[in-house]
């Protein structure tokens, strides 16, 4: 007897009726759940290089995802233009003074962009403003006088390195400016410059052979600042291998002190340099006042630098934190003024 | 007591009570943002010190000023006396002892108000000094006489030993004056405070120099160029340097003198202190007879 179905039409059209309902259904949770259908507001904003930078990213702030990167392109100024978005539910969190940054300058390729509000009171950013990265002077410029809800109080080791990229450009910078200083006082003392720096030197009889040998010192230091400042980014050095997949606590208690040996050796070169250009400026800090400041710079750089070192040599295993830097002590009234 | 009753003591009395004391003992933590500010304080302090040692005054002055701005809006007692020190001093170097003077008082009533014996010496003792340098060693002696409580070591207590040892000397009564000198010494070397001996030191070779005791004085000076150099001091060691070729001219030593003068030269030259860079020069040239120029 042949079997046969005496509904089959209608039962063929209630499964597909109910595919498609549930299609419906689980497309509308997708998209619900992914924010396909809530409402954004773009921003644009400018990154010095698109490494590190993929369209879809997600764009956090404090851990929450709040928006997603929607375009990147190069432009005609070779910088990277970048569109983003951030769901409505949070525009009112983009305050002015707001900055985007690119954790990844320091942890490899990162999963998602961080934005910074700013933290003064009014409107939300309208639609299409331009929010500033930290790869930019303005973006940096706002971090780093505080004008942003920066979030603190994670893991500690974390917070240590990203404090790192900071640093690098302040080293990055100083040294730069080390430099060209040194070659603006060379060429002042050979009374090449034509500017008013240049001819006061000229008139100075008993400046150069002093001036040389300390400009050969500054450029020995900034020779050292550079490598070490090298050191830093390199690829295989220090940070990366901290980064490494098993952890960096596990990296530092499996790998014989090889990065444990490398921290210290760091640590020494940065207390050498640190000691060396702090020598340097109390020497120089009569002959140019703008080289002594310039000095200081390096030296708080340098110092805060050896405190980053410091408390990663300190934290994972020692648990000692970092420690307080000396109180400066009054040297007393008398100057050495006795007769003979 | 059986095992798991041990235990239970363990978990619920002996071990919350040692936390309990350990955070009670733990120094509560500076706010991030007071620990920033206090310490770009500090800084400004130390630039401040280092520009009067290159005799920079308006700069230390600046950088004293704007300590003090923030150590008061820290409330921080302690940095603003120190501050209002510094700005004494600054004062001091430059000749306005009536500013000098108002700075000093209005740091001791600041330090009227807190029990902190090291502060209130330092505040005696720069008024002290300031005392001696107008001409007033009776009235130093006055600052500097113990009080209750008193701090007994460090950098405070040698400096009160040195200038009640400077007033003495100043009275007449150089034996005395040069016991509390060496006193004065001994308490900076107990504390490691290698620059505070040299000051002493420093004195002493001055006093010795002064009553024709030249080897003596050589001896002292030459321990105060010891001490400054453990510390890498560049002002100490070139005004002990410029006290050595004195002393060496003195004592009729003629190439040990021009050596002390060329190098003192050398370290205000490297100072950036020209004015006795150039008075070394020229006390060289006048030595040797011949002009001296850069190396």
């Amino acid at each position: 007897m042949k079997f046969k179905f005496r509904h089959a039409n209608k039962i063929v059209g209630i499964f597909t009726l109910v595919a498609m309902l549930l299609l419906v259904i689980i497309t509308a949770f997708a998209g619900v759940s992914k924010k396909w259908f809530t409402k954004k507001i773009y921003f644009t904003s400018l990154f010095t290089s698109a490494e590190g930078l993929k369209v879809g990213m997600g764009v956090n702030l404090r851990g929450f995802q709040v928006g997603r990167v929607k375009n990147i392109s190069l432009n005609a100024d070779n910088q990277v233009d970048l569109d983003f978005y951030i769901y409505v539910t949070y525009h009112d969190r983009i305050l002015p003074d707001s900055v985007l940054v690119l954790p990844s300058g320091l942890l490899g390729a990162a999963a998602a962009l961080e934005i910074y509000p700013g933290l003064v009171e009014g409107l939300p950013l309208p639609y299409g403003t331009y929010i500033p990265s930290t790869q930019t002077v303005e973006g940096k410029m706002l971090v780093k006088t505080r004008r942003v809800d920066r979030p603190t109080g994670g893991d500690a080791i974390t917070d240590i390195l990203a404090e790192l990229p900071e640093i690098l450009d302040n080293l990055d910078e100083t040294i730069v400016s080390i430099g060209n200083l040194s070659s603006s006082l060379k060429t002042g003392i050979e009374g090449e410059g034509n500017d008013a720096f240049s001819s006061t030197v000229r008139n100075l009889e008993d400046f150069s052979a002093g001036l040389d040998l300390s400009i050969r010192d500054v450029n020995d230091i900034t020779a050292s600042l550079a490598n070490l400042a090298v050191e830093l980014e390199d690829p295989t050095g220090l940070v990366p291998t901290l980064l490494d997949p098993t952890g960096s606590l596990d990296t530092l208690l499996n790998d014989d002190n090889v990065l444990w040996d490398h921290i210290l050796s760091i640590i020494v070169q940065l207390e050498g340099a640190a000691a060396g250009v702090n020598s340097l400026s109390t020497s120089l800090a009569g002959i140019s006042p703008q080289l002594a400041l310039t000095l200081d710079e390096t030296i708080r750089s340098l110092t805060q630098a050896q405190k980053v070192m410091e408390g990663l040599q300190n934290n994972p295993i020692l648990k000692r934190g970092i420690s307080e830097e000396t109180v400066p002590e009054n040297p007393g009234a008398d100057t050495r003024e006795d007769e003979f | 007591m059986t095992s798991g009753a041990n235990r239970s003591l363990l978990l619920t009395v002996v071990i919350p009570v040692l936390i309990l004391a350990l955070s009670c003992s733990t120094k509560p933590k500076e706010p991030e943002e007071v620990y920033t500010r206090r310490k770009q304080a500090d800084s400004l302090m130390l630039q401040g010190y280092n520009r009067t040692d290159t005799l920079n005054f308006d700069l230390a002055w600046s950088a004293f000023d704007a300590a003090l701005d923030i150590y008061a809006s820290l409330d921080n007692r302690e940095g603003i006396i120190d501050a209002l020190l510094a700005l004494g001093r600054t004062k001091r170097m430059t000749g306005e002892i009536d500013s000098a003077g108002e700075l000093f008082s209005h740091a001791e009533s600041m330090v009227s108000l807190s029990d902190n014996p090291r502060l209130t010496r330092s505040v005696l003792n720069h008024q002290a000094d300031l005392a001696l340098r107008q001409g007033d060693p009776v009235q130093a002696m006055d600052l500097l006489a113990d009080r209750i409580p008193e701090v007994t070591g460090g950098r405070e207590r040698s400096a009160q030993l040195r200038l009640k040892g400077a007033a003495r000397y100043a009275m007449g009564a150089e034996d005395e004056a040069a016991a509390l000198l060496i006193e004065a010494a001994g308490v900076a070397e107990a504390a490691d405070e290698a620059v505070t001996a040299a000051q002493a030191y420093y004195k002493l070779a001055s006093m010795a120099s002064l009553g024709a005791r030249f080897d003596e004085a050589e001896e002292w000076a030459l321990k105060a160029l010891e001490a400054d150099k453990s510390r890498e001091y560049s002002p100490g060691i070139a005004a002990d340097l410029r006290a050595l070729a004195i002393i060496s001219a003195k004592a009729g030593k003629r190439e040990a003198a021009e050596d002390y003068y060329r190098r003192s030269w050398l370290a205000w030259r490297g100072l950036g202190r020209n004015d006795d860079a150039e008075s070394a020069r020229m006390e060289l040239e006048n030595l040797s007879g011949r002009p001296v120029t850069v190396p």
